[in-house]
This record gives structure tokens, C-alpha cells and sequence, in this order.
């Protein structure tokens, strides 16, 4: 006969004072309040409370960017936890002339990034994707774009960008996806606003001359030039 | 808004952006032009790149491993170096940070209280068995470096004020045994080998001169309500037999506890989102001497 020991949580703390605890919660009360530029000061005070609030109000964002780059969701958690803690130990670097959502998004994308160079160095051929859709081609009718799954969608995506260098896929996703405007996707990025367009232009091109090539049944009119 | 002139909007968009920018959000919305945007630019089909959606208790979990993380820089480990290392598979990040967490602020505490080590905060930080000779582990394939722990972490949380409860038809036995073997700083020594253990491995920890703890970690199970359960599978632990001036005739260790440790992390409200619960649950059998 199975034998258990259960612990549970008593609903008050008593060692918390009555006091003590309507601060903490006022508090955070307050902080959920506050702009994100709030919460980064508060940061900066050690104040552990607006790392949660960050937590609560980003990490939305943040894993769709970073699954968006990697194709894995799994990873892209991880990826935005790190995120997390960069921001705490990092949180005396915050200079308040930066956005910090731009700051934030920055720590995301560098670290997906990372991730993906010592991935690639694994993975030489997406060539698997390809055959995976093909075989799943014969039960679907894959000209009908309105059946394509999202995850389809998504690998072919990571399959085209492959053809792209780095920063040409991070203005893609930053801008023609996550629709964050130029003058962001710059400071992101780390470049001019100029170099995003020259970036987002090389992007489209060789996305559309690969998608054409590869998977010209999603683009039958043959697209712009 | 009626549909935009997708061929020439394609050409014009870099003089245009505002304009592209509205027709981008028109596109997502509006089904009947999808045929005459993707031909006009086929990279529009990457707009449907899916978007995982994280629910209340992606986010809750995202704090909790999060928490961990900055109580591993308090231990004054490095950084998620396992993280760098390529090597490493990505996903054991936040099992064992969670691990990690759960370990120390759960079972450690709930086990302890009942030993009356946390009944007093002012003892909290104390070690559990002063006398005993110093922990030492044994993690197969994995390199350990030694560090020195701070023992005031459980104090930081707020379960210094749960109680244990034992229920079905245990006795206590259990638990006392528990309480008697194991001190806060052996469940920090623990949570500290488990987090540099790769998945899969055998966890082996000497507990002073007579018991010792043998574990391997398991998965993180997702229950049907989003709740998170951490298995250390086969938690087992050994009476050390006594010592042979005959090395030939080594007696082997005595097992006297044997059960699977599920370490359920709660998903509540902020003020409570340390409320593990911490189930264990063995053969009767299994645990007698």
C-alpha cells in the first residue's frame, strides 16, 4: 500500500505581518502600474518585484521572437529565461537613453542568435524538412494554401533562412513579422536605419527566389522581382 | 479599407512604408486578397509563422525558473555555464534550475521543519548535522567542483512557514527517518550536484558516515491542468554498511528507503508561487530494514 507524505501550503504566512505583507502587495500593485522604464530603474534598486512584473509583461513577446528564429519552443523558453537573468545581472547597465524594449529584445535576439551559430555547426542540411513535407504532400492538398499548417509554414521558413546571414534574418523576422519599425529593428540590430532597408531588401529577394525554386507551388504567379 | 494594389504596392513600399505597414495588417485580416498578395510577394506567407501562446502558468513557471536562476548566482556558481556549452542540451536549463529550486526550498524545508531546524528562523542557515563528517557526492561522468554554499537561502522564502503531513498509512517512520538523515545542508548539496548532472544520471550522495542517497533525475511531467511535476526517480537511500579492515569482504549498502519524489510546482497567485508540493510516496515494503 502506497504510502504518501503531503505537504501543502498553509493559506497565510505567519511570520509575514499583516503590515509587511499589504507593502509587498501595494507595491506590486505600483510596479504593475509603472512603464517599463520604471520597472528598469526599479531593477536597478534591486527590486525583485519589477523583475517579475518583466516577466509577466515580455515574456509573450520574447519566446514568440525567440521561437520564431530557432523553431523551438523549448529553446526559445530557455532562451528568454536567460533573458531574464541577463537582465537582473546587468541591471546596473541600463542606459536610459536606450528604449527598453529595444534593450530588452536586443539581450533576446543576441542570445538566439548565439544559440543558432552553435547549432548550425550541428546541423549542416535541413534537407529533412523537405522530405518531411514531401511525404506528408501525398495526403494534402499542398496547393491549397489556405490548408497550410503553421508548422509548415515554419519549416519552411527556417529552411529558406538558412540562406540568409544573420542579421538579414533578424530584420526579416523583426520587421516584415513582428512589424517593429525600422528605426527599433536598427537599434536591435546595431546598425542604421538604411542598412535595415538594404538588409530587409537582400532578405525578401533571396527568400522569394528561394521559395520560388523550392516551393514554387506557394508562389504561382512567380512573385515581384 | 478596401484592398490595396498589391503589385504596385510591392514597388513602391520603400517609398511607402507607412503604406505597406497598414497594407501588412490588411493582409492579415483580410482572406480575400491573400491570392493577389502572396503572387504579388510570396514572402507575405512567412506572416503565418505560428506564435506560441504562453499561458498563466508558462508565466509562472517562467518566474520560477527564472528566481532560480538568481539563487544559483547567490550559491556563487557560474552563470548557466551549462547553458554555453554547446554540448548541453538547452532544455535542462530550466528542469534543473526548477530542480534546483524545488529541492531546496521544498523538500529541504518541508523535511526540515518537521526536525524543528526552521521552527526557529534564527537557526535557519545552521547546518543540520554540525558534527557530521562533510557531504560528498559521486556524479557519474560529470566533473564536480567543490564550492562553498551559503546556508541562508531557505530563509528567503516563504516556506519556512508550511507544514508536513504525512497521510495513508504511514506511521511517520518515513519522515522521521528523513528528518533524522537529512539537514539543510545536505538538501543544498544536493540541489547543487543535481544541477550539474546530465539527464539520466545516477545522483550519489554521502550523508556523514552511515547513509547515503542515490537518485536520477527524471523528466518534468505537464499535468492535464498546466501544473508542472518534477520526478527524481528511484530517490533511494542506504545504510552504510560497516567498515572491513577486509577490503575483500565489503558489505554491500542496506537499502532502507526507496520512492519516486514528484516535486509539484503550484501555479497560484505571485504571493504564492512557491507553494511546491512535495508528494513521496514508497512500498512499505521497500523501507524496512
Amino acid at each position: 500500500m502506497p504510502l504518501a507524505l503531503r505537504k501543502t501550503m498553509p493559506e497565510q504566512t505567519p511570520t509575514t505581518g499583516p503590515t509587511l505583507a499589504y507593502s509587498r502587495a501595494q507595491r506590486l500593485a505600483n510596479l504593475r502600474e509603472a512603464t517599463d522604464r520604471d520597472l528598469l530603474e526599479a531593477l536597478r534598486n534591486d527590486e525583485e518585484m519589477a523583475l517579475d512584473i518583466l516577466v509577466e509583461r515580455k515574456t509573450q513577446a520574447l519566446v514568440q521572437v525567440a521561437y520564431r528564429i530557432l523553431g523551438d519552443l523549448e529553446e526559445a523558453r530557455d532562451i528568454v529565461q536567460v533573458t531574464f537573468f541577463r537582465l537582473w545581472e546587468h541591471r546596473d547597465r541600463f542606459d536610459p537613453r536606450w528604449s527598453p524594449n529595444t534593450w530588452i529584445y536586443r539581450i533576446t535576439t543576441n542570445l538566439a542568435i548565439d544559440h543558432l551559430r552553435s547549432r548550425r555547426s550541428k546541423q549542416k542540411s535541413s534537407e529533412p524538412v523537405r522530405l518531411h513535407i514531401q511525404d506528408r504532400a501525398d495526403a494534402r492538398a499542398l496547393h491549397d494554401r489556405a490548408s497550410l499548417q503553421e508548422g509548415e509554414v515554419m519549416a519552411i521558413f527556417h529552411e529558406l533562412a538558412a540562406e540568409l546571414t544573420e542579421k538579414q534574418r533578424m530584420v526579416f523576422l523583426l520587421r516584415e513579422v513582428e512589424d517593429l519599425p525600422s528605426k527599433e529593428v536598427a537599434e536591435i540590430v546595431g546598425c542604421r536605419e538604411s542598412t535595415v532597408r538594404n538588409h530587409l531588401f537582400n532578405a525578401r529577394k533571396i527568400l522569394r527566389q528561394a521559395l520560388l525554386a523550392r516551393y514554387p507551388e506557394y508562389a504561382p504567379a512567380g512573385g515581384a522581382s | 479599407m478596401s484592398c490595396p494594389d498589391w503589385p504596385r504596392l510591392v514597388e513602391d513600399r520603400d517609398e511607402r512604408p507607412d503604406a505597406w505597414d497598414e497594407a501588412l495588417r490588411h493582409f492579415d485580416q483580410c482572406p480575400e486578397c491573400h491570392e493577389t498578395a502572396l503572387a504579388a510577394e510570396p514572402t507575405l506567407l512567412f506572416r503565418r509563422l505560428p506564435a506560441p501562446t504562453m499561458g498563466d502558468a508558462d508565466i509562472e513557471s517562467m518566474k520560477t525558473a527564472v528566481a532560480a536562476l538568481r539563487r544559483t548566482q547567490a550559491y556563487n556558481q557560474p552563470s548557466r555555464a551549462a547553458f554555453a556549452d554547446a554540448d548541453v542540451p538547452k532544455r535542462r536549463a530550466s528542469q534543473w534550475l526548477q530542480l534546483a529550486a524545488a529541492l531546496v526550498a521544498t523538500l529541504g524545508t518541508a523535511l526540515l521543519l518537521g526536525s524543528g531546524i526552521l521552527a526557529d528562523k534564527e537557526s535557519v542557515g545552521t547546518p543540520a548535522t554540525p558534527d557530521a563528517a562533510p557531504p560528498s557526492a559521486v556524479v557519474t561522468g560529470a566533473v564536480i567542483t567543490d564550492t562553498v554554499l551559503p546556508n541562508t537561502v531557505v530563509a528567503d522564502t516563504v516556506m519556512a512557514d508550511t507544514v508536513v503531513t504525512e497521510t495513508g498509512d504511514g506511521d511517520g517512520a518515513i519522515s522521521a527517518q528523513l528528518q533524522e538523515w537529512l539537514g539543510h545542508a545536505d538538501y543544498l548539496e544536493l540541489a547543487r550536484r543535481a544541477m550539474a548532472a546530465e539527464i539520466g544520471e545516477q545522483i550519489r550522495y554521502s550523508l556523514g558516515e552511515h547513509h547515503s542517497i542515490l537518485f536520477r533525475l527524471g523528466s518534468i511531467a505537464e499535468s492535464f491542468d498546466g501544473n508542472r511535476r518534477l520526478r527524481l526517480e528511484g530517490f533511494r537511500i542506504f545504510e552504510n554498511p560497516p567498515l572491513s579492515a577486509n577490503k575483500s569482504r565489503q558489505m554491500d549498502p542496506i537499502e532502507v528507503f526507496n520512492a519516486t519524489v514528484e516535486l509539484q510546482v503550484g501555479h497560484g497567485d505571485a504571493e504564492d508561487r512557491e507553494s511546491f508540493q512535495v508528494t513521496v510516496s514508497a512500498n512499505p515494503s521497500d523501507t524496512e530494514e
